[in-house]
C-alpha cells in the first residue's frame, strides 16, 4: 500500500523565525532554552516516523511524556506512545491528519510566542506550562480554541496508546502479558446479604 | 459417469446444519454438506488469545486491511473486528438491497460452523407463551407444536452443547439441564435484589453455551473474553468442534466448502433431486444429486435459495414465502453510572455471559399485563467496570493524575431490551432481479421495519429500565431510544413459517415442504412468532426433532 501524500496544514502561519517570543506576554519565566534553538531538532534514536517529520515525532514523544510521565510506572514514550500515534495518523483520513498537524503547529507557535524557543527545546517544566493553557482542565475561548482541541485530541491517543500497549497492560494495569488460564470469582458476599 | 446420489444434501455447516447432518450420518445416511464459507482451519482460526498490542492499530479499524474494508456491513456487528473479518460474508460479493426507508442489517458467515462460530450463546427456552401466543392474545398463528412436543429436544440439546445457568422455576422461561452458572458480580448481586425485592422482578445469570465444567476433550471456559475470535479449548458450542466431527467420525459424511447453493433442483415427479451451486474458486456451476434437501443456510439465505428455485419461489402456492420476516427489537436500553462500585477492580477473568432479566409482561399474573402492547420483552445486560477507560473522561494530565488512574475505575449498570417483533405479512424479502451477486445469482431484497407494536414496547422497556436503576441508586442515566433496522439483532427468522395448515404456511412442523415432501428447510425460516429469547437453543432443537422424523419418514419410503 502506498503512502498517502502528507497535507500540509493550512491557515496557519507558521512562523520561521525563532524568537519573535520576545513580544508576546509571557506569563512563565523564559529558562535558558534559547541555546538549545540553533542545535537541529531532536530525534529519537533508531526511530523513524512514518507519519511526522523527525522533529514532529520528537514533538509529540516529549508532549506525550507531560501527560503521562515517568513514575511509579513507565513513562508513555517507554510504552512506545509516540510510535503508536504516528502508526495510527499514517493511516487516518486526511482530515484527521490536517487537524492533528494543525493542532500542533499552533502549539509550536504558541511556544515560541511563550518562550521565545522551539517546543522540544523546552524543559519539561515549560512544556507543561503549555499544556496546562490549554488543558481539560478549563473551558477555552478565542485564541486557545485550535489548542484546547489539540490538548483533548493528543490526551485520547496518548491515553488509549498507552494502555492498550504491552508495558501499559503489564505495568500500568498489572495483567499478564498473554492471556493465561483464569477463574472466575464474582461476588462473593451471597445473595440474600449483599451490603 | 452419473453423479453419485446422495441420502441427503444439507445446505450450510452452521449451527442446525451441523445438527441435521448429525442425526442422519448417525443414522447410517451418506449427507453430503454444501458450505458456501470457507474450511475452518484449526491452526489459523484460533485467534480469541490476540490481544490489543499484538494488532497494529491496537484493534481499531485498519484501513490497510482490505478484508475489512470489504464488510462495511458486517462491520455493524460488534463482533466483526479485524482479527476476525474473515469469519464474516463479503459484502461486495454478496450485496442485498432494500426498500427505500426500509434499512437492514444481514449479517451472515464466510466460515465452516457459520454464525455458530460467532455467536454470543445465549441459549433460552422458549415457553407456550411463545408458541401458543395467537390463542393468547388473538395475534398472528400458533405455532403448529407445543413446549412439550420440543422439551425432550430442548433436553437433550442442553445436555449435548452444554448450557450453564440457573434453574428458577418460571413458567416463561423454562429450566433446562443446567452446566453450573456462572457468578455474578457484586453490582449484579445489588441489581437483583432490587429487581426482585422492590419490584418482583426475576432476574437470573445468563444461560449460556459455554461449559463451565470440563467434558472429554471439551475443556472449562477459562475466561479469555472474546469467543467470537474462536476457542481452541472447545469451550462454547460452535459446530466444527462438535457436531461437524460426529458427522467425520461415522464416515458417512462428505463436507465441501465454498460452494455457494443456488437453486434447489426437482425430477418430473415434483420431487427435489438436488441442487446447484457454484464453486466459488472456480466459479463454476455445478450440479449435487440426493433423494432429500435440506436447508440449513439460514434464515434468509435457506429463504433465498427457494426463491430462487422456481419463478413465484418452489411450492410456493400458498405465497408465504419470504414473509413473516421477524428479528428482535435491539439496540435500545438503558445504562447508567453505579458510584457505590466505583474503585471495585475487574477481575481478569473475562466472563463471556451477561446477566438477563425475562420477560415480565403479559403473563398469566394480571398484575403483569399492559394495554400498551402485546407479547412482550427480556433484558440483557449487566454491570461493567473499566480498567483504564475512565481516564479518557478525567480532566488533567501529569504524574498524580496518572497515577491515580488504577484506582479510580466506574461501574457501569446496562440493560439492553431484546424485544418481539410481531409476524407481519408486509415484513417481507423478494428476490431482486435487478441486482445479482459476484456469481450472478439474484439476490434479495428487504423490505422490513418496525411497527407500532413494536415502538409502544421500546417506549415501556425505556421507561421501566430506567425506574429500575434508578431504585438501585444509578447516577447519570441515559437511554438509547433508536432502535435499530431491522436484521440488526442478528436474531432474523420467518419467512417460510411452518403451520398446519397449507394455504397460511409453507413448512409443517416437522420443517417440511406441504408441496415437496423431500424438501426441509430446518432453520430459522421455519418460525411461526419470535418469542422474546435468544433462537438458537430452539431453532437447533427444532432441528434435531424434525431430523429425527426425517430418518423414521426416509426408512418407511415415505420421502421417495
Ligand atoms: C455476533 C452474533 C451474536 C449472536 N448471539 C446469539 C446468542 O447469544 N444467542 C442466540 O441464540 N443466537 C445468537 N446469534 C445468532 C446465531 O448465530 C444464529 O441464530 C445461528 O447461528 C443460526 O443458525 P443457522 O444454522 O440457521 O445459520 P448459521 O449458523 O449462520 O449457518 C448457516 C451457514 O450456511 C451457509 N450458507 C449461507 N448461504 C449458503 C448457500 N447459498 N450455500 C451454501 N451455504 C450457505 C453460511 O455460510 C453458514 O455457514 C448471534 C449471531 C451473531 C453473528
Ligand atoms: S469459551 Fe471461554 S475459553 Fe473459550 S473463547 Fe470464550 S471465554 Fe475463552
Amino acid at each position: 500500500m502506498t503512502k498517502p501524500p502528507k497535507p500540509q496544514p493550512t491557515g496557519l502561519s507558521r512562523r520561521s523565525m525563532l524568537g519573535a517570543g520576545a513580544t508576546a506576554a509571557v506569563a512563565f519565566p523564559v529558562l535558558p532554552a534559547l541555546a538549545a534553538v540553533k542545535t537541529p531538532a531532536a530525534v529519537i534514536d533508531g526511530w523513524t516516523p512514518k507519519f511526522f517529520t523527525a522533529q514532529q515525532g520528537a514533538v509529540v514523544a516529549a508532549l506525550s511524556d507531560v501527560i503521562l510521565p515517568k513514575t511509579s510506572t513507565p513513562s508513555a514514550t517507554e510504552a512506545l506512545v509516540h510510535e503508536y500515534i504516528d502508526e495510527a495518523l499514517s493511516v487516518a483520513e486526511a482530515d484527521e491528519q490536517l487537524e492533528f498537524l494543525g493542532g500542533l503547529a499552533w502549539l509550536e507557535d504558541h511556544a515560541i510566542d511563550r518562550f521565545g524557543a522551539r517546543l522540544e527545546a523546552l524543559v519539561p517544566d515549560q512544556q507543561s506550562a503549555l499544556l496546562m493553557e490549554i488543558s481539560d482542565h478549563h473551558d477555552h475561548a478565542g485564541r486557545l480554541k485550535t489548542g484546547a482541541a489539540f490538548f483533548v485530541d493528543l490526551k485520547q491517543r496518548v491515553l488509549f496508546g498507552y494502555y492498550t500497549s504491552k508495558i501499559g497492560r503489564t505495568e500500568a494495569l498489572g495483567k499478564p502479558a498473554a492471556v493465561k488460564r483464569e477463574r472466575l470469582v464474582g461476588c462473593t458476599h451471597g445473595s440474600g446479604h449483599h451490603p | 459417469m452419473a453423479a453419485k446420489i446422495y441420502d441427503a444434501i444439507v445446505v450450510g455447516s452452521g449451527a442446525t446444519g451441523g445438527w441435521s447432518a448429525k442425526v442422519l450420518t448417525e443414522a447410517g445416511m451418506e449427507v453430503l454438506m454444501l458450505e458456501s464459507g470457507t474450511s475452518f482451519d484449526e491452526t489459523k482460526d484460533y485467534r480469541e488469545h490476540t490481544l490489543p498490542h499484538d494488532l497494529p492499530l491496537r484493534g481499531r479499524p485498519d484501513p490497510r486491511n482490505e478484508l475489512l474494508e470489504r464488510r462495511k456491513v458486517q462491520q455493524y456487528c460488534y463482533a466483526c473486528t479485524e482479527v476476525n473479518a474473515d469469519f464474516f460474508i463479503d459484502d461486495v460479493d454478496n450485496p442485498y438491497t432494500t426498500a427505500p426507508g426500509k434499512p437492514f442489517n444481514w449479517i451472515q458467515a464466510n466460515k465452516v460452523g457459520g454464525r455458530s462460530l460467532l455467536w454470543a450463546r445465549q441459549s433460552y427456552r422458549m415457553s407456550d407463551y411463545d408458541f401458543k401466543a395467537a390463542s393468547r392474545d388473538g395475534y398472528g398463528e400458533d405455532w403448529p407444536l407445543e413446549y412439550k412436543d420440543l422439551a425432550p429436544y430442548y433436553d437433550r440439546m442442553e445436555r449435548y452443547i452444554g448450557v450453564s445457568g440457573n434453574k428458577e422455576g418460571l413458567d416463561v422461561l423454562p429450566d433446562g439441564d443446567f452446566l453450573p452458572p456462572m457468578a455474578y458480580s457484586c453490582g449484579e448481586q445489588d441489581l437483583k435484589a432490587t429487581l426482585e425485592g422492590k419490584f418482583g422482578v426475576p432476574m437470573t445469570i445468563g444461560r449460556t453455551a459455554v461449559l463451565t465444567e470440563s467434558r472429554g476433550d471439551r475443556l472449562a471456559c477459562h475466561y479469555c473474553g472474546p469467543c467470537h475470535y474462536g476457542c481452541r479449548t472447545r469451550s462454547y458450542f460452535n459446530s466444527p468442534q462438535t457436531t461437524l466431527r460426529d458427522c467425520a467420525a461415522t464416515g458417512k459424511f462428505t463436507l465441501v466448502p465454498e460452494a455457494m447453493v443456488e437453486k434447489v433442483t426437482t425430477n418430473a415427479e415434483n420431487l427435489a433431486d438436488g441442487v446447484t451451486y457454484f464453486d466459488k474458486p472456480t466459479g463454476e456451476r455445478r450440479e449435487a444429486k440426493a433423494k432429500i434437501v435440506i436447508l440449513c443456510a439460514s434464515t434468509l439465505a435457506s429463504t433465498r435459495i427457494l426463491l430462487n428455485s422456481a419463478s413465484g419461489g418452489i411450492a410456493n402456492s400458498s405465497d408465504v414465502l419470504g414473509r413473516y420476516v421477524m428479528d428482535h427489537i435491539y439496540a435500545t436500553g438503558v445504562g447508567g453510572k453505579y458510584p457505590k462500585r466505583d474503585g471495585a477492580k475487574a477481575e481478569n477473568a473475562q466472563r463471556p455471559n451477561g446477566i438477563y432479566v425475562p420477560r415480565f409482561q403479559n403473563l398469566d399474573d394480571p398484575k403483569t399485563h399492559t394495554k400498551k402492547f402485546l407479547r412482550g420483552y427480556g433484558y440483557q445486560g449487566g454491570e461493567g467496570l473499566t480498567s483504564w477507560d475512565h481516564a479518557l473522561r478525567k480532566k488533567g494530565f501529569g504524574a498524580a493524575f496518572k497515577d491515580a488512574i488504577p484506582d479510580e475505575t466506574q461501574s457501569r449498570m446496562s440493560l439492553g431490551g431484546f424485544g418481539e417483533i410481531l409476524p407481519r405479512a408486509d415484513n417481507r424479502v423478494t428476490l431482486d432481479e435487478n441486482v445479482t451477486d459476484k456469481w450472478g445469482v439474484p439476490v434479495l431484497r428487504m423490505q422490513c421495519s418496525l411497527g407500532s407494536n413494536e415502538l409502544a414496547m421500546v417506549d415501556e422497556l425505556l421507561q421501566r429500565g430506567a425506574e429500575f436503576l434508578e431504585e438501585l441508586g444509578c447516577k447519570d442515566i441515559q437511554i438509547r431510544d433508536n432502535p435499530a433496522p431491522m436484521g440488526s439483532g442478528i436474531h432474523e427468522v420467518g419467512s417460510a413459517r411452518m403451520g398446519e395448515d397449507k394455504r397460511t404456511s409453507y413448512l409443517n412442523e416437522f420443517q417440511q415442504s406441504h408441496e415437496i415432501k423431500n424438501l426441509f428447510v430446518m432453520d430459522g425460516a421455519s418460525y411461526v412468532s419470535i418469542g422474546c429469547v435468544n433462537p438458537t437453543l430452539t431453532m437447533m432443537s427444532l432441528a434435531l426433532r424434525s431430523s429425527e422424523y426425517l430418518v423414521e419418514q426416509a426408512k418407511r419410503g415415505e420421502l421417495s
